[in-house]
């Protein structure tokens, strides 16, 4: 997975600062308010959430067999199934599909695994043309840019934003409110739609007792894609899979609950092979792509593994208040927000995402939100540990600091040394001091004070205070 | 690089990684379709259970309904089924109308009345071709499979007689609902659709579709925008005679 996180800081820097980016952001507190509500009236809705991550531990505790069964029942339905090792595997497998079919235009439905697989560059290299056809997700595209949020891609926009992006790329002027642009967008993908000849999509769960792809959307662009074009083309990550229709009802009980604060979604389909003989519509052939795209490598990490529980539902980026103030992009990756910080670091390796791990106050509103409750907080505490012991290849804190936590332990260890290093400070201190505090330290400490006071050291330590009063 | 390969190599990959050694565990989905007489017994404990609520499941369906846009109609005949459709494609200045060919559909005879107003009424079997046509329509009529009380949700399952881009393609969609075809949720339509499966020969059919109101969208500023691909109306009448 291409990921340009390495520049996090630099760019969380410059983000943090943007003051209309929050405005924009702050509308997502929308979702989480009516989140809470819909959870607070449905009678059971904790105990969905305890059976939903009781499902996933057995499905993926036992993967290979619903994957198998999954496939044994896609194929019985005359469907074809593809394996990718990687995400050039699965490109390759649709740009051959598309070249065999003699396909000239793809419509694409929002989905996740083909931004992480960047499947439209790859269509479009080939001369295919790749249209998003979800509103969000084609704003960003007209703009060539990445979606900025799991659900709601065009969210760092302001209205102003997309009215000047729609003069210039499609040439309609002076837009002022959402539904004129949304009537603009819809003429013109609406032709599109009608003159594709594939559609692609990815999948929120495949049901592996029944062969059915289910899809869950809002906007119809999913139906669309699967009902018109004559070949459908579905991506879905390993991990998606559910055992059986009655597990489904749970999943999509809590999900649309936890993605956008509905009960249900406009629309939710399920697609069980290509269309039967008879039938006026739907696409004539079907092809499932699963792809691994280093997912394996995750499941085989027990304190990895439970990350692949996720269901994409973007609860935990509204809730964390390090995406409240630097949105999406700045993570580098598709996957932002707390499960991009866990997730991006296993697919695309800790050395070039290192940063992403430390950007949490651990405050564990992400746990909280969580669906399938993912202990996203514990897995970051992990990671920065990974980090720290340099587990991973060319990974690891710089030269400095490990000598410093050397000698930090060293000290720890010994009383006489330890009192006469940190009392030595206090009367060291005397001219950095400002008004009481510590507001400029000296060397590579100064990061510390970068953006905070330190407090004045106490002349007299709590151990000398303490043996006085006994 | 060929596909078995690939294959081989995730299911080997995911069972080194699950099970070393071990083998794999026993699957608990159950096949399609499960033990006949449970699923017989379970299926008419729902439909008894949902007979007997009948009157609180319409009202509760029209109110969530109502909460996600949609709009409800109660009509005690098919003469007053017809009646509001006729209303809808009045106010809609409708040209064209595309609707499913089923029995609920035929008993309300669209075609017959409405083309005396010089309404075209199409089916998927007119002699057009199909997707252009119920592009170019300015209503769709089907039926539904099932609705769902608790989250005012329509079913519709796509068969001969039942194409899907009826309730897609045209900016109005009319759906017409049987009292019978009530459930009071999620919960009571899966091993309802077992039994369907069943009927169909094991499998399930090819899309079933969930519609839960009119298509929309927030994806700008997170403002509510009704009717972005799918319909931007959506009416449902309840026959009940």
């Amino acid at each position: 997975m291409h990921v340009n996180s390495e520049s996090f800081i630099q760019d969380s820097t410059v983000a943090v600062q943007n003051k209309t980016l929050q405005t924009r952001l702050r509308v997502l507190t929308g979702f989480t308010v009516k989140r809470n509500l819909l959870f607070a009236e449905l009678p059971d809705g904790e105990a969905l959430r305890d059976r939903a991550r009781e499902i996933k531990e057995e499905t993926i505790g036992n993967l290979d067999s619903y994957l198998t069964q999954l496939e044994e029942n896609v194929v019985r339905l005359g469907g074809t199934v593809h394996w990718a090792r990687t995400g050039n595997e699965a490109r390759a497998i649709v740009l051959e599909l598309a070249r065999k079919n003699n396909v000239q235009r793809v419509v694409k439905a929002k989905s996740m695994v083909t931004e992480e697989i960047e499947l439209n560059e790859a269509l479009e290299q080939a001369g295919i043309e790749a249209v998003e056809t979800d509103l969000g997700e084609y704003i960003v595209q007209l703009a060539h840019e990445k979606p900025s949020h799991i659900l709601a891609p065009a969210v760092h926009k302001s209205k102003g934003d997309i009215s000047e992006l729609f003069a210039d790329k499609l040439g309609v002027a002076n837009l002022k409110e959402a539904e004129e642009m949304t009537v603009v967008a819809r003429k013109r993908l609406r032709e599109k739609f009608l003159t594709a000849d594939m559609g692609v999509t990815g999948a929120n769960f495949g049901v592996a007792e029944t062969g059915t792809i289910v899809l869950v959307e809002n906007e119809g662009n999913i139906r669309l894609s699967t009902s018109l074009p004559r070949i459908h083309v579905a991506l879905m990550g390993i991990e998606k899979l559910v055992p059986s229709l009655d597990d489904l009802a749970v999943f999509l009980k809590i999900l649309a609950r936890s993605a956008s604060g509905q009960k249900m979604s406009s629309y939710v389909s399920l697609i069980t092979g290509a269309r039967r003989a008879g039938e006026a519509d739907g696409a004539g052939e079907f092809h499932l792509i699963i792809l691994d795209n280093g997912r394996t490598r995750i499941l085989a990490d027990e304190e990895m593994r439970e990350s692949l529980y996720c269901l994409r539902c973007g609860a935990c980026l509204n809730v964390c208040p390090v995406y409240q103030k630097i949105g999406g992009h700045a993570y580098g990756s598709v996957y932002s927000g707390p499960i991009g910080s866990i997730i991006t670091p296993a697919f695309a390796g800790l050395e070039k995402s290192k940063d992403l791990p430390f950007a949490s106050t651990l405050c564990g509103a992400c746990r909280e939100i969580c669906p399938v409750r993912i202990d996203i907080p514990r897995i970051l505490l992990k990671l920065r540990s990974d980090w720290a012991e340099g587990k991973h290849d060319n990974a690891g804190p710089p030269l400095l600091e490990k000598v410093a936590i050397k000698l930090w332990a060293f000290a720890m260890r010994h009383r006489i040394i330890y009192n006469l290093v940190f009392r030595m400070p206090a009367f060291l201190q005397g001219p950095l001091l400002e008004d009481g505090k510590l507001k400029r330290l000296p060397f590579t400490l100064g990061g510390w004070t970068q953006n905070r006071d330190f407090p004045a050291l106490a002349r007299r330590s709590f151990r000398s205070m303490w043996s006085d009063e006994k | 690089m060929t596909a078995k390969n690939a294959r081989e190599e995730i299911l080997e990959g995911i069972g080194r990684a699950l099970h070393g050694e071990r083998k794999a565990g026993p699957l608990r989905g159950e096949p399609v379709p499960s033990a006949p007489s449970d699923l017989d017994q379970l299926v008419s404990e729902i439909k008894k259970d949902c007979e007997q609520r009948r009157g609180e499941l319409i009202e509760q369906f029209q109110s969530e309904l109502t909460r996600v846009g949609g709009r409800f109609h109660r009509a005690t005949t098919a003469e007053a089924a017809f009646q509001y459709i006729e209303e809808v494609a009045s106010v809609r200045q409708a040209k064209r109308i595309i609707a499913w060919e089923t029995k609920v559909i035929d008993d309300i005879d669209l075609s017959g009345k409405l083309e005396e107003k010089g309404i075209e009424v199409l089916t998927e079997t007119a002699d057009q071709e199909f997707i252009p046509a119920a592009a170019a329509s300015d209503i769709g009529v089907s039926g539904v499979d099932f609705a769902l009380a608790d989250t005012g949700t329509l079913v519709l399952l796509a068969r001969k007689g039942q194409a899907r881009s009826i309730s897609l393609l045209p900016p109005v969609h009319i759906a017409v609902v049987k009292p019978e075809q009530l459930l009071s949720g999620l919960s009571d339509l899966f091993p309802l659709l077992r039994r369907e499966a069943e009927a169909e020969g094991r499998d399930l059919s090819s899309a079933i579709t969930f519609i839960t109101g009119p298509s929309r969208t927030a994806d700008i500023e997170l403002t509510l925008v009704v009717g972005v691909h799918g319909p931007q109306q959506l009416h449902v009448v309840l026959l009940d005679c």
